[in-house]
């Protein structure tokens, strides 16, 4: 074909059929095109993304939750490495399995279930129960150890597979078991430190994604990303598993003899706040949580609000003479017992009219004493004075379920309360809160307010120290050194001689409460002593409460067991033995009986207000 | 290659030689040591490829055998760091406090009563300190833990459930005793004659 025919043919037909056909394949081709980047390169519905997800696969990393300490470093919660033992039910059959040394051996689903009960320690009945059906996943065992776990890997049963997992360890058991707290089955943190201090055990986990081809087997080439995880702080407690010991076995011993309901023992370190003790007459064993009692799940130093009885005594005593009504010595003349309009309250003792010391009104816990020396306080200020001690408010110590105990406000009061508050009786507390009262006493008036954790480690080894509560100015330190004396003469020279610890001066208080009964009024008794040493320079506090004690009042007492406790603590301790001798107050003066003093009048009588510098002396 | 330049040498060398009167040939010596060292070249190459070869061939093996170790090692540090974890539980398990005291008891250990302190000034032992003295086994009633995965959590489970056995029979034992002996005193006291005892007053201060 010629040039000119061409130009000539193109003048007259420009567009021959194979233009037109090339046209429309181009037309075409520009549609695939389009179609190619509106899928490729736009993707609006998200193919690429819904394929990949198809593709990746996400395996979380389980981060290990921190170990719960005590104060020496004893491991009270570790986790443990563990397996899930898990069966493919569709593919039991017999299988020919390979051994180690190159020989194969035929195991039918039989003689299967009698080695995999050998190995994990299992009985053969659930075993086979576990093997039976058509699922194609069933646990057989949960939290074996990795020696049951290699045991089992040995069989190289096909359809048994291992997860690993882990497993939470309480080497103390129910020791402590309360105050340390437990896991759930799901691993959900339920009581004690591990549910306070869920989020700092807790840890985070990580994820690894990789992406797997349609049979399941991973492409090595294809992007994989890993976060690790970020395993769980340590948590150390103030707690001193050694001194818990003694406490729960002096605890568990006395209330044993009395058959009560329950007791408690309190160990604090009074320059602190630090709580050493906390100690149950039964508890949980966080290791099994669901074979304990409901009722032992708590501590319930933290959990049971009593009435305190007469070791509030030391409050109201604390507060007269802190606002300068009395001084240790004052002399008051106390009736056999006070009738306030129908109210009339009486002794635990009996006792003609005597004269007696603050100190000796509270040596021998006196109701009517107390009375006439706590109403010189107007019912406003006997409320805010057991307030400022914290009664009616939480410790807020890192233990769920804390009781706030009942301070009813002084214009709900009943006629009788107004004064039975004044010992103890008609307010509500629980004993953590009875042994607050006397660490502020202790302290020279000043109330750190309990706590337990003592210090949290980060995985990366970082100590953070929580943020202690800040003291709190409750007493003045000579009122507070006062109702020190008045409370070593309880031990020295009155009713509590049984408290001493030889070699120790020691002081504190007595209680025997009326215990309020569920079903209205009151049923037995709630006795306690709470107590300091040493008296020189008081350094340890335990406060022994036990709930119910069978049998007569006046041998109920838990004075031998706060002994017993306190010789422990201070043995333990290496506190070096006291070589003063504490003051000897007076108790009674017999020759300044005011004899125009009745029962019905007591409550007017008046003494001389004690000068502040002569009570500082 | 070296068959190349042998055949064109010849040929290269010989218009040279002809054309030039009286200049003398250039030396051929170093190819004839070519031509020597053509054969050990050969040699040389081959045998530094077959150095090469069992070089990597080494080199694989050692490679291999070293991630053999590495999977051994890590399976026996696995294991190790099992069976250690295992043992601390172990030891955990033993130096419970109440595992310990249990453990002390029955060796006839018995708990201080006075603790006596030394002044390390005249180095006087103060009061009050006293030699314990031989008592009854104390009754420890914290139970020990119910670990799961420990032998030795599992012994002093079983300890502590002897314990209590060999006590409650003891003191079965003692209550038979004592029924017994006042069987025995009930019999022997003079009755004269009769079969009901005479009443008998409290002394006064019981």
């Amino acid at each position: 074909m010629s040039a000119s025919s061409a130009r000539k043919n193109r003048l007259f037909r420009p567009y021959s059929r194979m233009h037109v056909g090339i046209a429309f394949l181009l037309v075409l081709l520009l549609l695939v095109v389009g179609r190619l980047f509106w899928v490729q390169g736009l993707d609006p519905g998200g193919r690429a993304e819904a394929a990949a997800a198809q593709r990746t696969l996400v395996e979380s990393i389980p981060a290990v939750r921190g170990e719960i300490t005590d104060s020496r470093g004893t491991v009270l919660a570790r986790t443990l490495q563990r397996y899930d033992i898990t069966v493919d039910q569709s593919a039991v059959a017999a299988v020919t399995v390979p051994h180690k040394d190159g020989s194969t051996e035929t195991v039918t689903p039989t003689q299967a279930v009698y080695k995999i009960a050998d190995a994990l320690g299992m009985k053969d009945t659930d075993v086979k129960a576990a093997l039976d059906g058509d699922k194609s996943f069933n646990y057989v065992a949960r939290g074996v150890t990795p020696e049951q776990y290699n045991a089992l890997r040995e069989l190289n049963l096909p359809y048994i597979y291992g997860q690993p997992t882990f497993q939470r360890s309480y080497p103390d058991g129910s020791l402590g078991g309360s105050v340390v707290g437990f896991l759930g089955g799901d691993n959900q943190a339920l009581g004690g430190i591990e549910q306070t201090q869920d989020s700092l055990l807790r840890g985070t986990d990580g994820e690894r994604r990789f992406e797997i081809s349609g049979d399941g087997v991973r492409i090595p080439v294809a992007p994989q990303e890993q976060k690790a995880a970020e395993n769980g702080s340590n948590v150390k407690l103030s707690l001193d598993s050694d001194v818990q010991f003694f406490a729960e076995q002096a605890v568990r011993e006395r209330a044993k003899q009395l058959k009560a309901e329950w007791g408690t023992a309190v160990v604090m370190d009074v320059k602190t706040g630090k709580v050493l003790a906390l100690a149950d007459t039964s508890s949980v064993d966080p290791n099994v949580p669901g074979k304990a009692d409901a009722a032992d799940l708590g501590s319930r130093a933290v959990t049971q609000a009593v009435e305190p009885g007469s070791t509030e005594k030391i409050a109201t005593v604390a507060g007269a003479l802190d606002r300068g009504i009395v001084s240790p010595t004052t002399e008051i003349t106390v009736p056999p017992y006070l009738q306030i309009g129908s109210e009339k309250i009486t002794d635990a003792f009996d006792h003609g009219t005597q004269n007696r010391t603050a100190a000796g009104i509270i040596a021998d816990s006196m109701n009517t004493g107390t009375v006439i020396m706590g109403s010189k306080m107007d019912k406003q200020a006997r409320h805010d004075n057991l307030a400022n001690f914290g009664v009616g408010s939480a410790t807020g110590i890192e233990l769920p379920g804390e009781s706030t105990g009942i301070l009813a406000p002084a214009d709900q009061w009943d006629p009788r309360q107004e004064y039975t508050v004044l010992f103890g009786q008609g307010v509500s507390q629980t004993p953590l809160r009875t042994a607050s009262i006397f660490q502020a006493v202790a302290n020279k008036g000043r109330q750190i307010e309990p706590r337990l954790v003592d210090s949290v480690t980060a995985p990366d080894g970082t100590v953070t120290t929580p943020e202690r509560p800040e003291p709190k100015q409750v007493l003045s330190e000579s009122a507070a050194q006062q109702t020190l004396d008045i409370m070593e003469n309880v031990v020295t020279q009155g009713g509590a001689k049984e408290a001493a610890v030889p070699g120790y001066r020691v002081g504190g208080k007595t209680g025997t409460a009326e215990a309020p009964s569920e079903s209205g009024g009151y049923e037995g008794y709630t006795t306690s002593f709470v107590g300091v040493a040493p008296m020189e320079d008081p350094q340890y506090l335990v406060a022994v409460t036990m709930q119910r004690p069978q049998g007569d009042v006046h041998t109920l007492g838990v004075t031998s067991t706060f002994s017993t406790i306190m010789s422990q603590v201070l043995h333990h301790f290496n506190v070096a033995p006291s070589t003063t001798t504490g003051p000897k107050l007076d108790m009674q003066v017999p020759q300044n009986v005011d004899r125009g003093v009745t029962p019905t009048n007591a409550l007017e009588q008046t003494w001389p207000q004690p000068g502040r510098d002569e009570s500082q002396d | 290659m070296s068959s190349a330049t042998s055949a064109s040498h010849p040929s290269s060398g010989d218009p040279s030689g002809r054309g030039a009167d009286g200049r003398r040939p250039l030396s051929v010596v170093p190819r004839r040591a070519a031509r020597r060292s053509r054969v050990s070249t050969v040699v040389m190459c081959t045998l530094a490829l077959a150095a090469a070869l069992v070089g990597i061939l080494l080199l694989n093996i050692q490679i291999t055998q070293g991630q053999y170790q590495l999977t051994e090692l890590t399976g026996q540090q696995r294991a190790l760091s099992q069976e250690n974890e295992a043992l601390t539980q172990d030891i955990e398990a033993n130096s419970a406090p109440q595992n310990l005291a249990a453990r002390a008891n029955d060796l006839g250990m018995v708990p201080a009563k006075d603790v006596g302190s030394i002044q390390l000034g005249t180095g006087d032992v103060t009061a009050p300190s006293a030699p314990a003295e031989k008592t009854d086994a104390q009754n420890i009633l914290v139970p020990p833990a119910q670990m799961k995965g420990s032998d030795a959590a599992e012994a002093n489970r079983i300890a502590a459930e002897e314990r209590a056995e060999k006590r409650a029979k003891e003191e079965a034992d003692k209550k038979t005793a004592q029924r017994k002996a006042a069987q025995k005193a009930d019999e022997s006291r003079d009755l004269n004659g009769g079969s009901i005892p005479a009443p008998s007053q409290r002394a006064p201060g019981q």
